[in-house]
């Protein structure tokens, strides 16, 4: 007997338009979200890149440690509540102690060497978990937004009745809305483990505030701090009492010594120079998801205890490595160019999924042309505002977030006017071409050899990479231009004759 | 991409997560390859010429409005507050360690709402799905009150 494995007719109907409904309703914002994360994965170099002059080194001196803290305490004018030391990874191999409000790369002997300055990848990050929103408002929308990919994950794999027999079926000369669908189908049954896991690892983190700030008010009378005790290490109350600060270099020895297959990444000096400051010490820990392990000792160096997120009980594992698998940085960097061919093939199922909506439109004799115009301007404006922003800053140092969402809002008054959408995305191809070539080209002007060093070569190699594929894309698009172009001639031509 | 192989390199976890991404980077490559260079076959024009849209049989059918403020109440609010009940529940109501409710509750939530949100833009009747998941979200509401702290 033959096993059939169909779905339903009206089922399938049913989960298409679902599909449907979802995906049209959060497009733009999920494409956004989708582009700035992926270019986000790269991140530590991004860091990197913004400060490619910055002295690297893989290993430390503990007693530097304490030199640099005992500076960087000395300068505020107002006590900080956390003096945050991160130690070289072999991500971002640079010493560097921050308070709230301020932050400089440190020398080997503890002394400081430049102000950290990340503004950049700090607004390619914020974008990408809060779309520039303040507060948890951005965080609890980027949340929903990662439910709502979860549901389309999953209305679109039941919206496929053909999921096994077309499997690797990929027609790509056939008739535009053809070609898309089979770009669109292709890519997301095959990468839907991966969206599955960024949709839900994302809705996890964006949505973890709302539901602390529930479980907090349902079950521990509003406390959040009481609320998060079993995933956080918890430390004393502040005091307000001066107290001389706390010594990190034994610390960070013991810790190293204790646990030698952990490399520490950070130390977190909690209430520091006061008699409740304590010291956490977050270390990687090799060959586990895990984000990492904290130690915590008290005010009189005395051993705590461990948060137990690397050996813990299982949702507090579960947590602690939702946040790698999101990130992508756990083996290497070849994992993280993985995510980000991951991440482009997730764009382009975003970016078909709406061209197939319409393309069946205007076939269906209902254009949506001003919808098409804006769409297409998004699609090739994000990452064109994104190299603009980029761009603003190697330059002049300009708030990224202001030039983005600027050249954005230009990009679209501008596209939701042009009367030929194919010169128009053709065009677009070609400003992102230029402008990352353009990047590539004001960073090397701006830092001379050291834009080329193993600290900013990654990303330089990722701009021009973009900037090839968008005149790839363009030189693809040039074809369309001037077949329309010879469409318009024609009919012009014939207007003509019939005038005569 | 093998998994005993990249579990044994990287761990067990970690393994497993590179396995799946060089499975799907793979599977990329492969549908590229096999790519249709040729003009499309007849079979193919009739197979999709024949598609109509599910979207516009929804959006068409009369109600459109008080339908799409149903949807939008039972995908969103609704299929929150739903999926939020059984998680509290969860919280409250069982003995593991205090770390494994709260996350494994998280869980809950995280699986439930896209699940309501799907069934909530796949029905006809969103009514029914919204007054379903009401219910749920009012009875596992006043279920956790007693173990709220």
């Amino acid at each position: 007997m033959k096993a059939s494995f169909k779905l339903p007719r009206d089922f399938v109907r049913s989960m298409l338009g679902s599909h449907s409904i979802l995906g049209l309703s959060v497009a733009a914002l999920l494409y956004l979200v989708c582009v700035s994360g992926t270019l986000a994965v790269f991140y530590p170099n991004l860091e990197r890149w913004e400060q490619p002059q910055v002295a690297e080194s893989s290993t430390f001196d503990p007693a530097a440690l304490d030199v640099a803290a005992a500076a960087a305490l000395a300068r505020e004018s107002k006590r900080p509540e956390h003096l945050f030391i991160a130690l070289p990874t072999d991500d971002v191999p640079r010493v560097a102690v921050e308070t709230e409000e301020n932050g400089n790369f440190v020398r080997p002997d503890g002394a400081f060497a430049e102000p950290v300055d990340h503004e950049w990848t700090h607004f390619l990050v914020e974008l990408h978990y809060a779309l520039s929103l303040p507060g948890v408002l951005g965080l609890a929308l980027v949340g929903i937004i990662g439910i709502m990919m979860t549901a389309m994950v999953i209305s679109g794999l039941l919206a496929h009745p053909n999921i096994f027999k077309d499997a690797f079926s990929f027609r790509v000369r056939g008739p535009r809305r053809l070609q898309q669908v089979d770009i669109h189908n292709r890519l997301s049954v095959w990468t839907s483990p991966f969206q599955l896991a960024i949709a839900l690892t994302g809705a996890f983190i964006g949505l973890s505030q709302v539901y602390g700030f529930v479980v907090a008010g349902v079950f521990f009378g509003g406390d959040t701090t009481a609320a998060t005790r079993s995933l956080f290490l918890q430390h004393d109350k502040p005091t307000g009492i001066e107290a001389p600060l706390i010594k990190v270099a034994d610390i960070v020895e013991r810790v190293q010594r204790e646990h030698p297959q952990e490399r520490p990444m950070f130390v977190t000096i909690h209430e520091p120079g006061t008699t409740a400051q304590a010291v956490e010490v977050g270390t990687r820990v090799p060959r586990r998801l895990a984000w990492g392990e904290f130690y915590l000792y008290d005010s009189q160096s005395r051993y705590v205890g461990d948060a137990g997120w690397a050996d813990g009980d299982l949702g507090v594992q579960l947590y602690s490595s939702t946040f790698r698998l999101h990130f992508g940085h756990f083996v290497g960097m070849w994992l993280q160019v993985a995510y980000i061919v991951l991440g482009v093939a997730l764009c382009i199922v975003i970016a078909t999924g709406v061209n197939i909506w319409l393309l069946r439109r205007a076939q269906s004799g209902r254009p949506a042309p001003i919808a098409q115009r804006l769409w297409t301007t998004t699609v090739w404006g994000t990452p064109l505002a994104l190299g603009v922003s980029a761009l603003a800053d190697v330059i002049a140092d300009i708030n990224g977030a202001i030039v983005f969402w600027l050249a954005l809002a230009l990009v679209l008054a501008a596209g939701s006017r042009i009367s030929d959408v194919a010169r128009w995305s053709y065009r677009l191809r070609c400003a992102l071409a230029v402008v990352s070539a353009g990047v590539v080209v004001a960073h090397a002007i701006r830092f001379g050899a050291d834009a080329f060093n193993e600290a900013a070569l990654p990303v330089n190699l990722l701009w021009l990479a973009l900037a090839c594929a968008a005149a790839a894309m363009a030189l693809a698009g040039s074809a369309k231009v001037v077949a329309s172009e010879l469409e318009r001639s024609a009919r012009v031509g014939e207007s003509a004759l019939k005038n005569l | 991409v093998s998994y005993p192989f990249w579990s044994r390199a990287a761990g067990v976890d970690s393994g497993a997560t590179v396995g799946t991404v060089l499975i799907m980077l793979v599977a990329i490559i492969i549908v590229l390859a096999n790519g249709d260079w040729r003009s499309k076959g007849p079979e193919r024009v009739a197979r999709a010429s024949s598609v109509k849209s599910a979207l516009e049989d929804q959006t068409a059918a009369p109600g459109r409005t008080r339908r799409t403020v149903l949807r939008t109440l039972a995908a969103g609010p609704l299929a929150f507050l739903a999926g939020l009940g059984p998680a509290l529940l969860i919280i409250g109501g069982t003995r593991w360690p205090e770390a494994d409710r709260i996350i494994l509750g998280s869980c809950v939530l995280l699986v439930f709402w896209p699940a309501a949100m799907v069934w909530s833009c796949a029905t006809s009747k969103p009514q029914r799905c919204a007054v379903a998941l009401g219910v749920i979200a009012l009875v596992s509401g006043v279920a956790v009150v007693p173990l709220s702290g």
